[in-house]
């Protein structure tokens, strides 16, 4: 082991991310090496100021503002359809009749998701395999077991 | 091999209140995540919301069997690995930055990296946020997985649907990137680790 070596190797040697014999080599090096023993130092410094950074704290109403944009998108997502003519024009002729019926009715309607309701999920069902939940990027199968 | 989400039938209907559980035992989480990448609470939030509105949509290929957070992060992370894109902040390999196995980094390009914005010595967890927004995004990402979230190189190889050859790099290349930073800005309180050594 030389101290290039050890260098290279410092950040995985403070994550315990290499393998046993690696790890003596770099003990056995930095008790000889003063200049690594420093760089093994400042290393571990970082990684421990790091783990000790306090949480942030969202703020006091971004709970209620994001579950209220979640609950907002279940009710705008429309399902994905193949558009076909035929089919067009038949929604059409219902949906005419459905008018006509409707004024001819008195049709009790739910009103729009209250804010305690659950998120509703069916309008999104249909987007099943359109997609991928990672914005373009393959989705990459990964190794059982994990993580 | 086996896919990270559940491939369910299509008769299986996802349960709406589960999702709301969910979100509220991990949002606090998710959003700290957020905080540390972004380095913005206005950002972090933007993320957060739209991290979770994604989730939402393809919550049926969520595994139960596995951790939620990690779904999360892993959403969260490939959002705003698209975002800093976008922002056209992704350059052609740099001598500077371009790693070893070839992949491409961004340019250090964060306005709030600016150390005289608002940050005083002795203000530790300021400067290490500085210190953070001072690596390449996808070095810091690596970083904050290891270091403030204490994962396996395993675990963040997997979030970040990368190998463990690329996460070591960036982590390597990271950290160094951010230890020149705070020398450089903070020389008080990050080199006197060095003085005390013979
Ligand atoms: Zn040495």
């Amino acid at each position: 082991m030389n101290c290039r070596n050890f260098k290279a190797k410092v950040a995985h040697y403070v994550d315990q991310e290499l393998s046993g014999s690696e790890m003596i080599a770099m003990q056995h090096h930095c008790r000889d090496c003063s200049e690594c023993a420093c760089e093994l130092k400042r290393e571990q410094e970082l990684k421990s100021m790091l783990a000790s950074l306090q949480a942030p704290q969202p703020s006091a109403e971004f709970e209620s503002k994001l579950f209220d944009a979640v609950r907002a998108q279940g009710n705008q997502v429309q399902p994905v359809r193949i558009w076909r003519p035929w089919r067009t024009a038949a929604v059409a002729a219902i949906a005419g009749a459905a008018i006509v019926f409707g004024a001819l009715q008195t049709i009790d309607r739910k009103p729009a998701l209250a804010q305690s309701d659950p998120i509703d999920f069916s309008a999104d069902q249909a987007v099943q395999g359109t997609q991928d939940p990672f914005g373009g990027t393959p989705v990459v199968t990964v190794s059982s077991g994990q993580p | 091999m086996q896919s990270l989400f559940a491939n369910p039938t299509q008769t299986q209907r996802p349960d709406p209140a589960a999702f709301e559980r969910y979100m509220r035992d991990s949002h606090r989480q998710v959003y700290g995540l957020a905080m540390r990448l972004t380095g913005q609470s206005s950002d972090a939030e933007d993320l957060v919301q739209e991290a979770y509105i994604r989730a939402f949509r393809f919550f049926f290929r969520y595994d139960p069997s596995l951790p939620f957070t990690s779904w999360m992060y892993r959403i969260l992370t490939n959002i705003h690995i698209d975002h800093n894109r976008r922002k056209g902040r992704v350059k052609a390999s740099s001598l500077d930055h371009a790693g070893s196995d070839g992949e491409t980094a961004w340019e250090v390009a964060d306005e709030s990296s600016s150390p005289d914005k608002l940050v005083m010595e002795g203000e530790l967890d300021d400067a290490l946020q500085l210190g953070l927004m001072a690596m390449c995004p996808e070095f810091r990402m690596a970083v904050v997985l290891a270091d403030v979230e204490g994962m396996a190189y395993e675990e963040i190889a997997d979030v970040m649907q990368t190998s463990i050859g690329t996460v070591r790099s960036r982590i390597h290349r990271g950290r160094k990137q951010m230890r020149r930073y705070l020398e450089r800005e903070f020389p008080e309180r990050f080199r006197e680790v060095a003085r005390e050594l013979p």
